[in-house]
């Protein structure tokens, strides 16, 4: 864990390592932003029928001025969306080293492969105390969890989203009934995505005693060589072998970007806070 | 002895003359502003005003024409007078307050010394002044308070504030003489008359309602269909485009219509105007107000020929394939929405199963990750 107190040295003795680019990081921000702003002009309407939610939108200036904002939102939305699918294309044709079936199933792209099965029974043994913990490559399981659920609820939610502002529209592709299935998708969907990044995502990145209280390599794009070494071994020791590891070489974080990403993480984690509270408070009322 | 007899005659005239009183005679004692009584106690003025008096619409009767019982009476006489009785001249609303039950006397409306006719701006029952009247009695008298509502009311606006005397006043629906409890079958504003009492004025709209399918039903059985008050509050009558009425009408059309008022608050129309965003449709928007029809009703709104036209007043561009959205439709609802019960019980059992997936892996991670934590923090201390 980085203690973040005696920063005037910082990492003065480590190396450290780039994990994430600039556009890696510059992308992150926009999810952080607009999934923020999605999820709180958003949720009111869902549980519109709450004090909270009519409290809320009378901060923003009402139920339709929430409304505009979370299109303004959703457009940053499908703005990173295709930002990162061009990334992605950019990657595939230029920057990839290796075969394209090789790359595909490899440590270097998101996808899921027989690793992240062995890694998820692996590491539950672990949780049991019935194993060793499991070598951990450059995208863990959970990670890519993570993205292909962004990948997954943005499709679904922005599809959905996007019908559901433009039904004259898109009314002449499909029925008006899918409208109403539009909704319960844009909506369900909308609360699985919220309650698993303020819940899950927060504690599996951050939140866990290991990365307590925050992992700043998302806003530093650094890492340093121990946490490197204990928590992707296999893309290190792969990058010593190959020679590569001082390519991604880097200075320690400034106490400035330190400070930073202090600062933009804890205000996610209160806003996430906040929002999953209303929405347990709301559950609850329901049950009743 | 005929002397004696003329004599006599003379005085007797003469004392008759001096026995009648007459106006002027009043008016030594009644002018006298300081001139007061006790009754139980309180000291009540017995003062009138002679100008007040005399421009009254009264002035030139005698004051013994009303007080007959002084008729007879010298200067001096009885301090309990018998009431005066209007219904002498009056007989026709007399006869009517008579079978009506309204508790007042008729100078508790029209005053006594000071009455002036009704056309008059000054009079107590001119029209601009009714409710003033009114209230003097009936503030405060119920809950809700019937005068502050009329005042805040769209015929209270009209009439106090925009002063138009055309608005609706307290008489005009409750009668003049005439005034009945709601519950009385021959009240102006019992459940079956009140539409014919509010058509005095809105005539077009009785007409469209007549042809609506509540009037119908209406007209059948006036018990078992909204009447104009069913919708349109008695006293604190709001503008139908005011968002003060948007926003309330969905509860009011639920009170009969409950399931329908339930299923849309449950959809994207209901949900906005739940949070007070007018522009979204509410009941009327689509289902017409006053002259509004089944929707079976090949003419109706929302009959399924119409809704193009219908949904197009918001939606430009709306086509037959955006009327098939189900603004009504309620996912939970699995014998009539089967489609949407299943998307939804899809979506519950993918949020069901990915909460208990990762709250379980999060709950072990914690868990381990806390005990190597301390290992090796004591670990450390060796």
């Amino acid at each position: 864990m980085t203690d973040y107190s005696h920063t005037e040295n910082i990492g003065q003795e480590e190396r450290w390592y780039l994990r994430f680019n600039y556009y890696h990081r510059f992308l992150h921000a926009l999810v952080i932003i607009s999934f923020l702003g999605l999820v709180f002009t958003g949720m009111p309407l869902k549980y519109s029928h709450t004090g909270w939610a009519q409290t809320l939108a009378g901060l923003m200036g009402g139920i339709g001025a929430a409304g505009k904002i979370h299109r303004v939102f959703g457009t940053i939305t499908w703005l990173y969306f295709f930002l990162h699918l061009l990334f992605a294309a950019y990657y595939v044709v230029k920057l990839r080293d290796e075969p394209l079936l090789k790359w595909f199933l490899g440590p270097n792209s998101m996808v899921p492969w027989i690793k992240d099965l062995e890694d998820i029974i692996g590491h539950v043994f672990w949780f049991l105390g019935m194993g060793e913990r499991p070598k951990f490559d450059r995208f863990t399981y959970w990670e890519k969890f993570d993205y292909l659920a962004v990948f997954w609820g943005v499709g679904i939610i922005g599809f959905s989203g996007l019908m559901l502002w433009f039904p004259e529209f898109f009314s002449q592709l499909v029925p008006g009934w899918t409208f109403n299935v539009a909704i319960i998708l844009h909506s369900d969907e909308a609360l699985l995505a919220a309650g698993f990044i303020f819940t899950i995502h927060f504690f599996n990145t951050h939140l866990r005693p290991e990365k307590f209280p925050l992992d700043h390599v998302i806003f530093t794009g650094r890492i340093s060589e121990e946490e490197f070494q204990h928590e992707r071994p296999l893309e290190y020791e792969r990058m010593r072998e190959q020679g590569t590891l001082s390519s991604i070489e880097s200075t320690p974080p400034t106490r400035t970007s330190l400070l930073w990403a202090q600062i933009i993480g804890f205000i996610a984690y209160g806003m996430g806070l906040i929002m999953i509270l209303f929405i347990i408070y709301s559950a609850l009322k329901e049950l009743r | 002895m005929r002397k004696v007899i003329f004599v006599t005659i003379l005085l007797l005239a003469a004392a008759s003359s001096a026995l009648a009183m007459s106006t002027s005679d009043c008016f030594d004692c009644h002018s006298d502003d300081t001139l007061t009584k006790a009754v139980r106690g309180n000291e009540i003025s017995l003062y009138v005003d002679e100008g007040i008096y005399g421009q009254s619409i009264h002035g030139d009767l005698e004051c013994t024409d009303c007080h007959e019982d002084l008729a007879a009476e010298e200067d001096e006489h009885e301090e309990e007078l018998k009431p005066v009785q209007c219904s002498n001249c009056h007989e026709d609303a007399a006869s009517v307050m008579e079978v009506a039950e309204h508790p007042a006397d008729c100078s508790d409306c029209h005053g006594k010394h000071d009455i002036l006719p009704q056309s008059d701006s000054r009079s107590s029952v001119y029209d601009l002044n009714v409710p003033g009247t009114c209230c003097t009695c009936h503030s405060d008298q119920e809950t809700p308070d019937v005068c502050v509502q009329y005042e805040s009311g769209m015929h209270g606006i009209v009439l106090i504030r925009s002063g138009m005397i055309f608005s609706a006043v307290c008489n005009d629906c409750h009668g003049s003489h005439d005034i009945r409890g709601a519950g009385d079958p021959a009240s102006m504003v019992a459940r079956a008359n009140i539409n014919s009492t509010c058509a005095a004025c809105h005539q077009g709209v009785a007409e469209k309602y007549k042809k609506s399918i509540h009037g119908e039903i209406f007209a059948d059985s006036p018990e078992d269909a909204p009447v104009c008050t069913s919708c349109h509050s008695a006293h604190d009558t709001e503008r139908a485009m005011d968002d003060t009425f948007l926003l309330t009408v969905v509860k009011r059309c639920s009170s009969c219509h409950e399931e329908m008022g339930y299923t849309f608050s449950k959809n994207y129309h209901g949900q906005v105007t739940g949070m007070g965003y007018t522009r979204a449709a509410q009941c009327p928007d689509c289902h017409g107000a006053h002259d509004i029809l089944s929707i079976d009703d090949p003419a109706s709104m929302a009959h399924p020929d119409n809704l193009v036209a219908t949904c197009g007043k918001c939606h430009p561009g709306a086509n037959r394939n955006f009327t098939l959205y189900m603004p009504h439709a309620d996912y939970h609802d699995a014998q009539n929405y089967p489609m949407l019960y299943y998307v939804y019980l899809a979506m519950v059992i993918l949020l069901t199963g990915t909460f208990a997936f990762f709250g379980i892996h999060t709950l072990l991670w914690l868990i381990r990750a806390s005990i190597e934590k301390s290992r090796n923090r004591s670990g450390g201390v060796h």
